[in-house]
């Protein structure tokens, strides 16, 4: 999503961004951040800068009333399910290196199994990945990776919350993970030596028309069902990362996918020690 | 006689042990699945009948869940805040609310079955049921958590949390927000309950 950047700059800034970043919000803990994210599901997510991100909330929610979700019907009009399901395991499967640099960096070995035998798997029996046949066939999970998850899984905290024009929710932390994920794709590597920048176009226009295929209907119904949908969508980005998070260390996977049915066994996850009083109190 | 004295052993051994504890989560999974085939079996029936399909919906929310523990965590701590007549207003709101909410999710009903498939004591006592909507197209299942509690013996829903999103703290989120931006006025948040799920006010 960051096509336009040069790399050679973004890994020049990645290092002192995070050093920065960690020496601002301080790093805390594993038990802080357990806390800290007890607090932020009961109470609300630390956005100092809300007037500026409601503005470009609603910025976005115009783009997409008016402009993404037409294309986005479109593109579900004219590509039957199938069709888009390839779309979907393609850009998975190009991001595959991505997702086993941060499982590494996450020491996380049996997530960097699976992600090389998916790659390996699926770029050949698999057409280039358009075909998932190591999830249909070999069960493989897909797990989605990101710095901004290694970081917080490192125990950089996520920092104050951001909306961006078109990309949407985030966080510093998140938002400096994606600049390093940019970095870190040989994809993007191979695009700016050989300067076929169609490729990362073409890849960013796929990307943004998959996922608001995808996540149209659910925000939509979030739009409907709520009051205030920028602090729903705040709140429901929060509460999705930390899953994500949680998985990536280790944790319960809070209904992450399509695994084994036996995650009953596994660690508490922050949602298990969240503070649901009983209330008697008001009785 | 010494049949009756190993059964009387044997019960007891089963009464004192973990299976006890585990007892509650089995009911806590027999509750979702019951919640599950009932709202299947009231959407079906009510495919073409919305004023049914919300008379039977406002009926399953009440005997399978808790509403009051649900929305009183959603009003947060201004709950301590509101009057008497406001609680019992909100209470009311809620429920039409959620009523209204869900009528509408299920307009485009398939062939989908909620399945569960297994239950974790969490840290507070309360009971995780694991549960899947279950397509036709399994890749497109979709993994679900239930948080269930014992009321008086009873096991009661209190959240549901999809994709690691938990409804009851995202409604939280939502009403906190609004309650913050309006000064913490209760009636405030009654009042766009009401427009949104009455219509306009009465």
């Amino acid at each position: 999503m960051f096509a336009f950047v040069k790399n050679s700059q973004l890994l020049k800034a990645m290092p002192v961004a995070i050093v920065a970043m960690m020496l601002l919000s301080g790093c805390s803990s594993s038990t802080a951040m357990k806390e800290d994210i007890n607090e932020r599901q009961t109470a609300g997510v630390y956005d100092p800068l809300e007037p500026v991100n409601r503005a470009v909330f609603e910025f976005n929610d115009r783009v997409d009333t008016f402009v993404l979700n037409p294309v986005a019907s479109g593109y579900k009009t004219v590509v039957p399910e199938p069709g888009r399901k390839a779309v979907t395991n393609f850009l998975r499967n190009l991001a595959s290196p991505v997702d086993l640099f941060n499982q590494v960096l996450q020491a996380d070995m049996k997530g960097a199994a699976d992600t090389t035998a998916r790659f390996l798997l699926n770029s050949t029996f698999g057409l280039a990945g358009l075909i998932d046949v190591a999830g249909e066939a070999a069960d493989i999970p897909y797990e989605s990776e990101d710095f901004g998850q290694t970081m917080a899984v490192w125990g950089v905290p996520d920092g104050p919350y951001l909306v961006w024009p078109i990309l949407g929710p985030s966080n510093v932390r998140d938002s400096a993970g994606r600049v390093a994920d940019s970095a870190s794709q040989p994809l993007n590597w191979y695009v700016n030596r050989e300067d076929k920048e169609w490729i990362q176009y073409t890849r960013a226009g796929l990307t943004v028309l998959d996922t608001k295929a995808r996540l149209m209907d659910p925000m939509k119904e979030l739009k409907r069902s709520s009051l205030d949908y920028y602090a729903a969508v705040r709140s429901v980005y929060n509460q999705f990362r930390t899953a994500q998070i949680k998985d990536s260390s280790g944790g319960d996977v809070m209904g992450g996918g399509a695994d084994s049915g036996d995650q009953a066994e596994q660690g508490a996850s922050a949602y298990d020690d969240l503070d649901m009083p009983s209330y008697d109190e008001f009785e | 006689m010494r049949f009756a004295i190993t059964v009387f052993f044997l019960a007891l051994f089963f009464v004192s042990n973990p299976v006890l504890a585990n007892d509650f989560e089995k009911r806590a999974q027999q509750h979702v699945q019951n919640l599950g085939d009932k709202a299947i079996e009231a959407i079906v029936e009510s495919q073409n009948d919305p004023q049914e399909r919300r008379q039977d919906f406002r009926r399953l929310l009440d005997n399978y869940f808790h509403v009051p523990t649900i929305a009183r965590f959603a009003m947060g701590r201004y709950w301590a805040d509101a009057s008497q007549e406001q609680r019992d207003d909100y209470l009311d709101l809620f429920k039409t609310m959620v009523v209204e909410i869900y009528a509408q999710r299920f307009d485009d009903y398939g062939d989908q079955t909620l399945a569960v498939s297994g239950a974790r004591t969490a840290g507070s006592g309360d009971v995780l049921v694991e549960a899947e909507i279950v397509f036709s197209d399994e890749s497109k299942n979709i993994p679900l958590k239930w948080r269930v509690r014992e009321f008086n013996g009873q096991p009661l829903i209190i959240d549901l949390v999809v994709e690691g999103v938990s409804m009851s703290v995202t409604q939280r989120s939502d009403f906190n927000s609004v309650l913050q931006n309006n000064n913490g006025d209760v009636s405030t948040l009654i009042a766009m309950l009401d427009e949104k799920y009455n219509g306009a006010s009465e």
